[in-house]
């Protein structure tokens, strides 16, 4: 944690020294603070209420140009844990470089947010810029977020604004901090068009094996979050199929992220798994932007990666836009059963009122 | 089956018919300038596109440089107007995601037209917006429909 610590201070000392020989490095400060309220039943006993403020993910963020074709991009964020002694921890979470070959095209190394869904692909851990305040139910589940490798990138080619990108990275096993037995890849292609100003069409297809069904930190954070399906040791072939439309206009907001996940093993055999996310948005004026969301995940009863669930929320809530660099949210959601969607475990049947004040320096 | 799926189509078909063409946007007062681009002449939708940060690379494959009118120009509103159909505060945030992003670099930013004109005459592959300029530039670049 100390080391951790250090480095984070010597990136950010480092950081502004370079900031005052060149011009072309940028130094942001990312962070959030929340509160959440949440009660399993609006008729359940007081005790069952919770209510917290939160410290939020901190994040520094650095890019630059180290010349006229090669650029840096870091992200370094600073955010609550429950096993660490003083209730934080730090983690690099992107640190990538990339070569601009030529016109629009580009070769990418190092940690990456994986291109699926929109999502991932553009908000990463900017809360300032989520239009919700949770991220999707997938990155619980089944999303690696993060991919150590190297990805052949494309953007805005032809009329159409086509992009591609193709990535080869360690598997989601890796820690990308010790070496692994075995030689295990994953694999992610992603395409998408922009016909126009504020909208992005992008379908792909990602595949991984995860050998003991371990996990680094790139599956929903790691191999002690909740969610992760710990008594089951067997090999997980994993292949998720994904697609999303955004539309982020100066009127309508819309977002829809679908994945269709694949896992096999030589015990159960094939779980195929589905999650939506629907968000929708309605900017009053230039701060104001009222919106509703709608997520679900089902899960095979054959899934062994994960623990089995089927989860489902609904929120309605508003985002206040006070300025370029400071918005507040405010969200009021439910987990639980929607007609039509059953087997939502009854654990997960909650309200929640949650507020979020997000902003970069 | 399709009755679950029809609460996603609906709004997503009702959103893309809502999503109309922006209006047509007034760069009466603007004056592109560029050095060593490649090219003089730019379509309107070309040169949006670039401002947008769209491209990465000019014709010369020199890699492009925006310089932008800070929040303190009083030309800012205009080029946020003309240019990118949004308000200064949300041009500001759009420039922060893209590069969050990691797909563009960030844009310079100055306080004048005199300070604009200054940057991009030192730096090849510049490109800035000028608003309300009287006066006369070698760097003047010719948009048309």
């Amino acid at each position: 944690m100390k080391a951790a610590q250090l480095s984070l201070v010597c990136l950010a000392l480092s950081s502004a020294g370079i900031l005052s020989a060149q011009r072309s490095i940028q130094v942001n400060a990312y962070g959030h603070f929340d509160y959440e309220w949440s009660r399993l039943e609006f008729n359940a006993p007081e005790e069952n209420s919770v209510g917290t403020i939160v410290i939020g993910e901190h994040d520094l963020f650095v890019t630059g140009n180290i010349n006229d074709r090669l650029s840096f991009l870091g992200e370094v964020t600073v955010t609550g844990s429950g096993t660490s002694s003083t209730g934080f921890q730090a983690s690099i979470e992107r640190a990538r470089l990339k070569y601009n070959y030529k016109g629009n095209h580009s070769i990418l190394f190092g940690k990456m947010h994986t291109a699926i869904n929109y999502w991932n692909d553009v908000y990463h851990h900017g809360r300032l810029f989520f239009p919700t305040i949770d991220r999707p139910l997938n990155f619980k589940f089944f999303l690696p977020v993060h991919a150590t490798g190297l990805r052949a990138q494309g953007q805005n080619l032809g009329k159409l604004n086509f992009g591609y990108d193709l990535q080869v990275a360690n598997s989601g096993a890796s820690s990308d901090v010790r070496h692994s037995d075995g030689l295990n890849f994953s694999y992610n292609a992603s395409v998408h068009i922009r016909p126009k100003d504020g909208m992005r069409i992008m379908v792909g297809y990602n595949y991984d094996v995860l050998p003991n069904n371990t996990v680094g930190m790139h599956f929903h954070a790691g191999d002690s979050h909740s969610s992760h399906n710990h008594d089951f040791s067997g090999e997980v072939r994993m292949s998720q199929l994904h697609s999303s439309i955004a539309y982020f206009g100066n009127k309508f907001e819309f977002l829809n992220e679908f994945a269709y996940i694949q896992t096999n093993t030589d015990t159960l055999g094939k779980a195929n798994n589905f999650t939506n996310y629907t968000y929708l948005g309605y900017r009053l004026n230039d701060k104001i932007v009222p919106y509703a969301m709608f997520d679900f995940i089902r899960m095979s009863a054959n899934e062994l990666h994960a623990k089995r669930c089927q989860a489902l929320k609904y929120a309605i809530g508003m985002r206040w836009e006070i300025d370029a660099q400071v918005n507040l949210k405010f969200q009021l959601e439910r987990y639980g059963r929607f007609e039509g969607i059953d087997d939502v475990a009854p654990g997960i049947r909650k309200y929640e009122v949650k507020f979020q004040l997000a902003y970069v320096l | 089956m399709c009755s679950k799926f029809k609460w996603f189509l609906l709004p997503l078909l009702a959103v893309l018919l809502g999503a109309s063409e922006p209006p047509a946007r007034d760069w009466s007062d603007l004056t592109v300038i560029g050095s060593e681009l490649g090219t003089e002449t730019f379509t309107y939708s070309q040169m949006a596109a670039y401002l947008r940060g769209n491209n990465l690379r000019w014709p010369n494959q020199k890699q492009v440089v925006l310089v932008l009118p800070s929040s303190d120009h009083p030309g800012a509103e205009k080029v946020a107007s003309a240019v990118y159909g949004k308000s200064v505060s949300q041009v500001k945030r759009y420039w922060l995601a893209q590069v969050f992003q990691g797909r563009a670099s960030p844009p310079v930013y100055k306080d004048s037209n005199e300070e604009i004109l200054k940057y991009v005459q030192a730096h090849p592959g510049a490109v800035g917006v000028l608003v309300s300029f009287n006066g006369r530039s070698e760097l003047s670049l010719e948009l048309v429909d």
